[in-house]
């Protein structure tokens, strides 16, 4: 039987009660049941139903949902669509994402679908009914019978898999060094790991092993700023202060944190969970605010002493030449991108830390580990031109 | 309805009624910048935000909608420092340039900084580097200066839907601006001028600011410039739309001969259209003169004021453009009126000066008949000497007689025989009498007047035709039309030529000249003429026409002071038209010299207001007579808009009009009609749009 006889079939109270009865939770920001919300819609009387990923999702993993099972979305976007007896449907995929768009056209067609490639606009879409596109996914194995409770993870990058409820984050990963994870939007201490999958919100699918040289403060600010390209810009909140959390999370990595920048986060951050109408604004500085409960002592670090403890904001280390490794080979010379390394064939080489940026070009040639990176101090060097194995503290 | 409460105050309010606009009508002050009235709420800039008794944190209020109940606060600590914090936030990405900005006094956004007063130096400052986009006619884009309130983008896109303008993003910095950054032009822009009006900071600028009292006259420049102040841009709507009827009588709202300046104008109007800086300036002319020829007079013959009769006698000397204008509106203030015209027919120079070929006679007899229609006493061949002996019989009397003694120049060889004067000439040529015009002929001038006169040279045979200025080419007063059509008759134009002499013994052989190297004036306005050594010329001819101006025709006997150039001195040439003697007012030519028919009709307009309210009246001479417009807000996307041509009208050959008086400029088709008023920018609509709820406003209610 094909699928439209048997959405015609099923009726839309059916529909509702599968939803229910199964139990469908919906990926995504609210995670609440997916029955509940559609018979809020049928209330609010709303007119068109789109399915997308949250605007404040920079990982875009979950989008390999719709890529692996496209017909899966648009049967669960028509079902969704059939309960509000609406024949608007809409499938946005990110703004940058045309040519997906592109190859999902033929078969969204077939389901009257338009597919946009786009930031949703929330605004616009007052009458829809938002649904996650793995929402829709589910909604559509539910009814096709195959629905198993459970959630869309990628571990540390890796492919999106579905996992059971039940499961715990430490069932899904390697924790043997860890100092901290990434779930979903916020930033949280290993102890998390504990959690299953049900009580984290996963709303981006995300799960990332923080360990000893991923610098919390740096990834805070990698993360903030991937959210400053993707955000619309049209609300203050959001575009101002979005720029202010990922400016002071800058600094800090170089150097030029002050103290009162966890305050401006608390202040910024939280008034921006409320003063935006997008998930994009609403959720946007979790990532800092989580980071920095969980993190104080490397803010501390960040802020107080200049150092950043994984050593992975360039910035905040120093970089020599250990005298009694280099052989003076000069690659490291000639890596230098702003010829601060000094030295000749055979002779020992040093930094010039005058216009070092720390860019770490010169250790990622040198061949005998003589190129040493350390938040640490830095030994005594020769002062003047030194023959390889003449050195002497 | 539903009844709500805002900070105390109970105020019954449609139910879903927009809760800001509300309080604002109200009385109530809430700080704003996103929102504005005409557009649809976006609560973007969280200025607005207040508390709703019951309900958790703050909302918007632009886009909290009324319902009964509601219990409002607008002002708390808690609101005070978010908005602070918005404000504070906004700011970071502005200028901090007030003073030297361009909207200095006049900014929202600077009166929102006043009223709020944010924290300041706490936050990081960008500037966002946008250089400003000056290529645009009209307005300019000073994106720097931009807070993303989106009303631009909203003006343009809901309340015009011409969706030029759009939100666009580049390294991170979001900002307004067309697809792929395209110029105005190239992107269909209207010109509307909307995203200008609404914008509440110095980002979107007209290049011609405009504020306080001139305000509306830069909106809208072609209404300004006109002297009687048609109001343009509503009768080419009314052509557009197809109704050539209401498109005239907006036109007579103003001015009693809408075919004559259909035909002859001097158009102003066209000088100060803005399209004229898109592309070409709307061919305004040419639309009166559709609206006038596709007009049977539906909405104004018949209709329009007039006022029960008053018993006071006027006396109008001159039945020129000024003095028939001046006594069609006296009579529809209720007053006897009666034209005393010197030559045969009526008209003036629009009778006997302006040649057939431009205005043919039976227009201006036409337009004047509804003026004798309306009750006006036309008394022709009837020259006044002594106008003070007509207060004996008249309770006042208007002088309106133009300017009718053409000036020779002194210069050798000016009063020989052949030496003829341009309205001699031209009525002669009128009244189909002997110009004593020979074969080759030399006109002195470069305004109209001198083309008047060296095409009519033409058309009565001349052989061959010379006009000869002082001005350089470039700016010459002639219209370029004129000069154009001129030239294609053969006629041949010698621009910046210093008249030297006249040569002859008995009789006219020619003119000397000298090529002028420049042509300036001094502070005291006195011309400063630098000749070209060496560069003497002569040109052969046996008739040298004078169309250097032309003064009243007028002696101190008249009994009236006089002015410069023979000029009727007025008290106030606007303001106040009575001359020396009291009853005795002056209009048109008489007082400013010669210049044109509409700001004769204009001349006599002022003059009828001010000769009503000597006579006891109110000296209202407004009418309505043009039916209500719709005029949508909503004009849409036009492709090509920007680069859409001015319409041209149907001209004979000069092979076939060189010879002839016919009237040879057949107009605009009627498609062309239609198209050319869609080239209307609209300007007016903009007067429309709501003006900004500011701070100030309320200031006094607050206490």
């Amino acid at each position: 039987m094909n699928f439209f006889d048997k959405l015609r079939d099923l009726g839309v109270k059916a529909l509702i009660n599968k939803a229910h009865a199964m139990n469908i939770r919906e990926t995504g920001l609210t995670g609440g049941n997916l029955a509940d919300s559609l018979c809020d819609a049928i209330e609010q009387n709303k007119t068109a139903v789109a399915a997308a990923l949250n605007n404040a999702d920079t990982d875009m993993v979950l989008l390999q949902v719709l890529e692996r099972d496209p017909e899966a979305v648009m049967r669960g976007l028509t079902a969704a669509a059939a309960v509000l007896g609406t024949e608007n449907k809409t499938l946005y995929v990110p703004e940058n994402r045309e040519e997906l768009a592109e190859t999902l056209r033929p078969l969204a067609g077939e389901y009257g679908v338009t597919v946009k490639s786009e930031f949703v606009n929330v605004r616009e879409n007052e009458n829809a009914l938002l649904l996650h596109i793995a929402t829709c996914a589910d909604l559509a194995h539910a009814i096709e019978g195959d629905y198993t409770p459970g959630v869309w993870v990628s571990v540390d990058g890796g492919e999106v898999k579905r996992v059971t409820d039940g499961t715990k984050i430490s069932d899904l990963c390697d924790l043997t060094g860890a100092k901290g994870l990434i779930l979903g939007y916020e930033m949280r201490p290993v102890k998390d790991a504990a959690l299953t999958v049900e009580e984290t919100n996963l709303a981006n699918g995300v799960v990332r092993v923080l360990r000893e040289h991923d610098c919390v403060v740096a990834e805070t600010q990698k993360r903030l700023l991937a959210s400053r390209a993707r955000s619309c810009g049209k609300c203050v909140f959001c575009r101002e202060g979005l720029l202010q959390l990922e400016y002071e999370h800058r600094e800090m990595t170089e150097g030029r944190g002050k103290q009162e920048y966890t305050d401006f986060t608390h202040e910024i951050g939280e008034a921006m969970a409320f003063s935006t109408p997008c998930t994009m604004g609403q959720n946007a500085s979790k990532i800092a605010l989580s980071a920095q409960d969980s993190f104080p002592q490397e803010f501390e670090a960040h802020i107080k002493k200049k150092k950043c403890p994984a050593a992975a904001c360039v910035k905040l280390v120093n970089i020599y030449i250990d005298p009694r490794k280099c052989t003076g080979c000069c690659l490291c010379l000639h890596a230098c991108p702003h010829g601060c390394i000094e030295g000749r064939p055979g002779y020992i080489h040093t930094v010039d830390d005058f216009d070092c940026t720390k860019c770490g070009e010169c250790a990622k040639v040198c061949r005998d580990g003589a190129l040493i990176i350390t938040t640490g101090r830095v030994p005594h060097t020769p002062q003047r031109p030194t023959k390889v194995g003449r050195f002497r503290d | 309805m539903a009844k709500i409460t805002i900070d105390g105050v109970k105020l019954t309010v449609p139910d879903g009624a927009n809760i800001l606009d509300c309080a604002l009508e109200n009385g109530i002050y809430i700080p704003h910048l996103c929102h504005h009235k005409d557009l649809s709420p976006l609560g973007s800039c969280r200025m607005c935000i207040v508390e709703v008794e019951g309900r958790e944190g703050v909302t918007p209020s632009c886009t909290l909608k009324a319902e009964d109940g509601l219990v409002i606060r607008t002002k708390s600590p808690e609101i005070d420092r978010l908005r602070m914090l918005a404000l504070e936030l906004l700011l970071t990405g502005h200028p901090e340039d007030c003073s030297t900005c361009p909207k200095y006094g006049n900014c929202e956004l600077q009166m929102l900084i006043q009223y709020i007063g944010p924290k300041t130096g706490r936050l990081k400052m960008r500037s966002k580097g946008f250089a400003p986009e000056e290529r645009n006619p009209l307005i300019l884009h000073d994106m720097n200066r931009c807070v993303l309130c989106g009303r631009c983008v909203r003006a343009c896109n809901e309340l015009r839907g011409v969706k030029v303008l759009r939100y666009n993003k580049r390294d991170m910095e979001t900002y307004v601006g067309t697809l792929h950054d395209k110029l105005l032009i190239d992107a269909d822009c209207r010109f509307c001028g909307a995203c200008a009006e609404v914008c509440p900071t110095g980002t979107i600028r007209d290049k011609l600011i405009a504020t306080g009292a001139g305000r509306e006259d830069a909106i809208v420049p072609c209404r300004a410039a006109c002297p009687a102040h048609t109001d343009v841009p509503r009768y080419i709507r009314f052509v557009k739309q197809g109704d050539f009827e209401a498109a005239a009588a907006v036109i007579r709202e103003k001015a009693p001969f809408p075919h004559t300046l259909g035909l002859i104008c001097n158009h102003v109007c066209e000088l100060k259209c803005k399209r004229g800086e898109v592309n070409e300036a709307m061919s305004i002319r040419g639309i009166k003169r559709a609206a006038a020829e596709g007009d049977t007079g539906k909405y104004w013959r018949g209709k329009g004021k007039q006022l029960p009769d008053t018993g006071k006698k006027v006396c109008v000397v001159g039945g020129g453009p000024a003095g028939l204008t001046a006594a069609y509106y006296l009579r529809k203030q209720g007053h006897d009126v009666t034209v005393k015209e010197a030559l045969p027919t009526v008209g003036g120079m629009m009778s006997y000066g302006i040649p057939s070929y431009r205005l043919p006679r039976e227009v201006v007899a036409a337009e004047a008949q509804v003026i004798a229609d309306q009750g006006v006493k036309l008394e022709t061949n009837c020259k006044v000497e002594k106008p003070v002996e007509l207060l004996k019989e008249y309770d006042a009397v208007l002088m309106a007689v133009g300017t009718t003694n053409g000036v020779r120049l002194p210069m050798q060889g000016n009063d020989l025989p052949g030496v003829l004067v341009n309205i001699d000439f031209l009525r002669k040529a009128s009244m189909g009498q002997e110009t004593g015009m020979g074969k080759r002929v030399i006109v002195l001038g470069g305004g109209n007047v001198a083309f008047d006169c060296a095409r009519t040279a033409k058309r009565l045979g001349a052989e061959e035709v010379h006009l000869a200025c002082l001005e350089a080419r470039n700016v010459m007063t002639a219209d370029d039309e004129e000069i154009e059509q001129a030239q294609e008759e053969g006629i041949f134009v010698h621009p910046a030529q210093t008249f030297e002499r006249i040569t002859g013994e008995t009789h006219v052989t020619g003119v000397d000249f000298m090529n002028v190297e420049s042509f300036t004036f001094d502070e005291n306005r006195r011309a400063i003429i630098k000749k070209e050594p060496g560069s003497e010329h002569h040109l052969d001819a046996d008739t040298v026409i004078f169309a250097t101006g032309q003064r009243p025709d007028l002696t101190p006997d008249c009994g009236l002071t006089l002015g410069r150039a023979n000029s009727i001195a007025v008290t106030d040439m606007e303001s106040d038209k009575s001359t020396s003697v009291p009853g005795i007012f002056a209009a048109g030519d008489a007082i400013y010299g010669t210049k044109s028919v509409i700001q004769a009709i204009a001349s006599g307009r002022e003059a009828a207001s001010q000769i009503d309210k000597y006579l006891g009246g109110d000296g209202d001479i407004s009418e309505t007579l043009a039916p209500a417009q719709d005029a949508p807000a909503y004009i849409g996307h036009v492709d090509g808009f920007g680069h859409l041509e001015r319409g041209k009208p149907e001209i004979d050959s000069a092979q076939a009009r060189q010879d002839n008086f016919n009237q040879f400029d057949h107009g605009l088709t009627c498609e062309g009609v239609c198209g050319e008023a869609a080239r209307c920018l609209q300007c007016d609509l903009r007067l429309k749009i709501s003006r900004p709820h500011v701070w100030g406003d309320f200031a006094g209610k607050e206490g």
